[in-house]
C-alpha cells in the first residue's frame, strides 16, 4: 500500500500530537507520582514545607511570533530566536503540595522569520528586550522531600524597554531596519504561563516554561509573543 | 530515595524530549507581503517607462517595471522590487518585467501588502499592422530653393482607417538619402522625393518641386539730407555715404570681413543723392539741401514740428534731416519713422492709396552722428540702420532707445531667420571679448552680423525674411521713391514740392536708436 500524506493530514497529525503532548506531559508526572508513592505514606506525618524559595533565576529561551493566534511552540533551533533571560524568584505560600511565586527577569523575545514568494526571500530577526514580571499562583507539586516536581500555572506582564530589528535579503549582508522596529510598536505585553519542573530541596532548580502572550506587538499586525524558556535557578 | 532519582531522570528526559518534539511543528511559510516593514505602507507607485508603445518583434528587450513604496507620512519605504508583484490586465507577471510579445493594451499595476499601484498602459503593436502616412504640415504653393523656405513633415500612423498615436523612431529620406533634420529647405532648385522608414516600414511618397530663387528688380532711392543749422555735409560726403548704403543693401557691406548670416541676402535696394532740386533744378551738391530754423535746440517734437519745414515729397526723395543739439533723452539717438503700407504687413497699419503724409517720414539724422567712425557706431551703419526702419524692419530684439524687453512669445521683428535675444540681459553683462555673442531667447549662442541689431554687432546682413519684408514696403509702402508711387529711378528732372503741414499735426513716436 502506498501511503501519501496531504498538508491536511500533516496539520492533523500535528494537532493531535500536541493534545498528546499536552496530555502527557500534564497527567504523566503524577502518574509517576502515583507508581512511587508508598501505600502508608498518608499515615506518616507531614512535614512541615514552610520555607519560602529565594533566588536567583537563569536560562536560555527560544521564542518566535505567533501570526493565527494560535499555540505556536517555539523549538531551539534554525525556526526560533535563541535568547536568554536572568533574575530573581520568590515563593510565597510554601506549603507541602501547593505554592505560589512571583518573578521578576530581564529577558528577550522576539522572532528570526523568513518572508517568501517566488522571487525573494527576506530574513528578519526581532529581538525584543523585556523587564518581566511574572506571577506564579498555582504551584502543584506532589510534596516529595527531595526531588519534588511540580507544574505551576500563571500570567506575566513585561515592559519592553528596548527593540533590535535586522533583515537580509537573498544573499545580502544583515542591515538595520528601522521600519519595522517602529512598526513594532507595542510596549506593553502581556499573557499566560504553563511550566514544568523540578524542586529539590526546596529549591526549583530546573524548569521548563511555555509562555504565549494575549497582546500583539505590533498595532498594525497581530502577531504575539511565543517562549519556551529553559531556567535554572541557584 | 532510588525511584526519586529515577523518576527525576525520567521527568527531565520528557521535559527535553518535549522541548526538543516541540520544534518538529511544521511552520507555515510567511509571505513577503506580511513583512513587518510593509505594515504601514500607504501607497504604491509605479514608474513610468521612458516610452509607452513597443513593437512587437523590434522591441525585444523586457520592459522592466518598477514601484516605489510610501508610508503616510509620503516617506519612501525601503522596498525591494522583487517583493512587488506585477499584474498585466489581472495576471500575474512573472519577475519583475514585462515583455512585449503579444499585441494589444496592458494595464500593469504593482501590488504589495494590501495596496495597489497606480495603472501604467502599455501598448504593444505588431508593425505589420500598422501603415505609415507621411504629410506637410505647412504646404506651400512655391517653395523656393532659397535656403529660408522650409518644409515641416508630419508622420502619421495608421492602424485600419484610424491614426493612433504612438511615437516611434523614424528617418526622413529625400531622393532615397537619409536626413538628420525632420525639415527640409533647398538651395539647389529641382524635383525632391521625400520617404519615411521606420518599423521596418515605409510610409507613402511624396514630390515636392523647387524653384528657383526669387530675383527682384533693382530699385534706387534718391535721397536728400537736410541740414538744418549745420553744414558739416558735403556731396563727396554724402556720395560716399550712400554708396555704403547701398552696399549694405546689396549685400555687400563688411566693414570688419566678418562670417555673414547663412540667410544673408541681397535686398535689391540702392540709395543715391538726389540730383534734383524741388524746382527742378539740378543741385549744386548733389543729396545736400541746407536750411535754417530759428530753433537752436530740438526735442524730438520740435525736431517732428520743423521737418514739415523742409519736407520734400517723399514719392520722389527719402528724407533725411541732420538735427544738431538735440535734447532731451534723444540727445544721444537718431530715429525714424515705419512705413504705412496699403497692403498688411504684421507690425504696421494699413492705409488707403493716396493717404497724405501726417508725420515726417523719413530718417533724423543725430547732427552727432553725422561724421562718426568708430566700432558701434559709423554713420553710414546708422543711416543703413534707419533706412531698414523706413523700409519695414524692426530691430532684431524687443525695444529701442534704452527701453528693453526681456524675451517674450511672440518675435519682435517678425522674422523667424533673425534670432531674438534679452538686450536688457547683454547690456548689463556686456563683454568686451564676447561683444559679438548672443544668446537667442531660445538659449541658442550666435554671433551678431544684423543691421537692424544694436552695438556690438557686425553689421554685414540682412536676411530673407528682412528681405520679404522690405520689398514688401517697397511694393506696397506709401510715401517711398518708389515705383509703387510713380517715382522712376534717377529722376533727372520735373518739380516737385514739399509736404503740406497738416492741420492738426500730432506728434508720432519714432523709433529710436540710441549709439555708444
Amino acid at each position: 500500500m502506498k501511503l501519501q500524506f496531504s498538508k491536511t493530514n500533516i496539520d492533523q497529525l500535528t494537532s493531535s500530537m500536541k493534545i498528546l503532548f499536552t496530555v502527557f506531559f500534564l497527567v504523566t508526572p503524577l502518574f509517576i507520582c502515583a507508581q512511587i508513592t508508598r501505600q502508608d505514606s498518608i499515615s506518616i506525618s507531614k512535614k512541615k514545607h514552610s520555607v519560602n524559595y529565594l533566588g536567583f533565576r537563569f536560562g536560555g529561551l527560544a521564542s518566535s511570533f505567533s501570526h493565527k493566534n494560535d499555540l505556536l511552540i517555539p523549538a531551539p533551533g534554525k525556526k526560533s530566536l535563541p535568547a536568554w533571560h536572568a533574575g530573581v524568584a520568590m515563593d510565597l505560600f510554601t506549603k507541602t503540595h501547593y505554592n505560589a511565586r512571583v518573578e521578576l527577569s530581564y529577558l528577550n523575545k522576539g522572532a528570526k522569520e523568513t518572508f517568501t514568494n517566488d522571487q525573494i526571500s527576506i530574513q528578519s530577526t526581532n529581538r525584543l528586550q523585556y523587564l518581566q514580571l511574572t506571577a506564579l499562583p498555582l504551584i502543584i507539586k506532589p510534596g516529595y522531600r527531595k526531588i519534588n516536581p511540580y507544574i505551576a500555572f500563571g500570567g506575566y506582564y513585561a515592559r519592553r524597554i528596548g527593540i533590535k530589528s535586522k533583515s537580509k535579503t537573498g544573499q545580502g549582508s544583515w542591515e538595520n531596519d528601522p521600519v519595522t522596529a517602529e512598526n513594532l510598536n507595542v510596549k506593553n505585553d502581556f499573557g499566560y504561563s504553563v511550566s514544568a519542573g523540578v524542586y529539590f530541596w526546596k529549591r526549583p532548580v530546573f524548569e521548563l516554561r511555555y509562555e504565549a502572550g494575549l497582546s500583539s506587538v505590533s498595532s498594525s499586525s497581530g502577531i504575539k509573543n511565543r517562549s519556551v524558556i529553559l531556567s535554572f535557578s541557584i | 530515595m532510588k525511584f526519586q532519582l529515577q523518576f527525576f531522570i525520567r521527568l527531565f528526559s520528557l521535559l527535553l524530549y518535549l522541548c526538543f518534539l516541540s520544534g518538529c511543528e511544521k511552520v507555515e511559510p510567511l509571505a513577503t507581503d506580511d513583512f513587518y516593514r510593509f505594515d504601514k505602507l500607504n501607497k504604491l507607485t509605479i514608474k513610468k517607462p521612458a516610452r509607452m508603445d513597443f513593437f512587437m518583434g523590434i522591441d525585444n528587450a523586457p520592459i522592466p517595471l518598477n514601484v516605489t513604496a510610501y508610508d503616510q507620512q509620503g516617506n519612501s519605504i525601503d522596498a525591494p522590487q522583487e517583493v512587488i508583484s506585477f499584474y498585466s490586465n489581472n495576471v500575474k507577471i512573472l519577475g519583475g518585467t514585462f515583455s512585449p510579445d503579444k499585441e494589444g493594451r496592458f494595464a500593469i499595476v504593482g501590488k504589495l501588502a494590501n495596496q495597489v499601484s497606480d495603472t501604467i498602459f502599455i501598448r504593444v503593436w505588431d508593425p505589420a499592422s500598422l501603415i505609415l502616412s507621411l504629410s506637410i504640415v505647412n504646404p506651400q504653393e512655391v517653395f523656393q530653393a532659397n535656403g529660408t523656405d522650409t518644409l515641416h513633415f508630419k508622420v502619421d500612423v495608421l492602424k485600419g482607417n484610424q491614426v493612433v498615436d504612438i511615437k516611434f523612431p523614424y528617418n526622413l529620406f529625400v531622393n532615397g538619402k537619409e536626413q538628420t533634420q525632420e525639415t527640409f529647405s533647398a538651395t539647389v532648385p529641382g524635383t525632391y522625393k521625400f520617404q519615411v522608414k521606420g518599423l521596418g516600414l515605409a510610409s507613402n511618397e511624396l514630390t515636392i518641386n523647387a524653384i528657383p530663387k526669387t530675383t527682384y528688380s533693382v530699385v534706387r532711392l534718391p535721397v536728400i539730407f537736410h541740414e538744418i543749422n549745420t553744414s558739416v555735409l558735403t556731396a563727396d560726403r554724402i556720395r560716399k555715404l550712400t554708396d555704403d548704403m547701398t552696399r549694405a543693401y546689396r549685400n555687400q557691406f563688411n566693414y570688419n570681413q566678418a562670417a555673414k548670416d547663412p540667410n544673408a541676402e541681397d535686398l535689391f535696394v540702392e540709395f543715391y543723392p538726389a540730383e534734383i532740386g524741388l524746382d527742378g533744378n539740378k543741385l549744386s551738391a548733389p543729396g545736400l539741401h541746407r536750411t535754417s530754423s530759428s530753433k537752436t535746440s530740438f526735442s524730438s517734437n520740435d525736431a517732428f514740428n520743423d521737418a514739415f519745414n523742409s519736407f520734400w515729397d517723399p514719392a520722389h526723395y527719402l528724407n533725411i534731416w541732420v538735427y544738431s543739439n538735440i535734447t532731451g533723452d534723444l540727445a544721444n539717438s537718431s530715429w525714424a519713422y515705419y512705413p504705412g503700407v496699403t497692403v498688411p504687413m504684421e507690425g504696421f497699419s494699413t492705409f488707403p492709396a493716396g493717404t497724405k503724409p501726417f508725420f515726417p517720414y523719413g530718417i533724423f539724422l543725430n547732427g552727432n552722428h553725422v561724421s562718426i567712425n568708430y566700432e558701434g557706431g559709423r554713420t553710414e551703419e546708422i543711416l543703413a540702420h534707419e533706412a531698414g526702419h523706413v523700409l519695414g524692419l524692426y530691430h532684431v530684439f524687443d525695444g529701442n532707445n534704452t527701453s528693453f524687453n526681456s524675451c517674450t512669445s511672440i518675435d519682435p521683428d517678425y522674422c523667424f531667420d533673425t534670432p531674438y535675444y534679452n538686450r536688457d540681459s547683454y547690456a548689463t553683462t556686456i563683454d568686451r571679448n564676447q561683444r559679438y555673442k548672443r544668446t537667442s531667447c531660445a538659449g541658442i549662442e550666435y554671433t551678431s552680423t544684423n543691421f537692424m541689431d544694436y552695438y556690438y554687432t557686425q553689421n554685414n546682413s540682412f536676411t530673407t525674411e528682412q528681405l520679404k519684408r522690405v520689398r514688401h514696403t517697397i511694393n506696397y509702402g506709401l510715401w517711398l521713391p518708389s515705383p509703387y508711387n510713380g517715382s522712376r529711378s534717377a529722376r533727372k528732372n520735373g518739380r516737385s514740392s514739399l509736404v503740406e503741414r497738416p492741420a492738426n499735426l500730432k506728434y508720432i513716436e519714432p523709433v529710436i536708436c540710441s549709439m555708444r
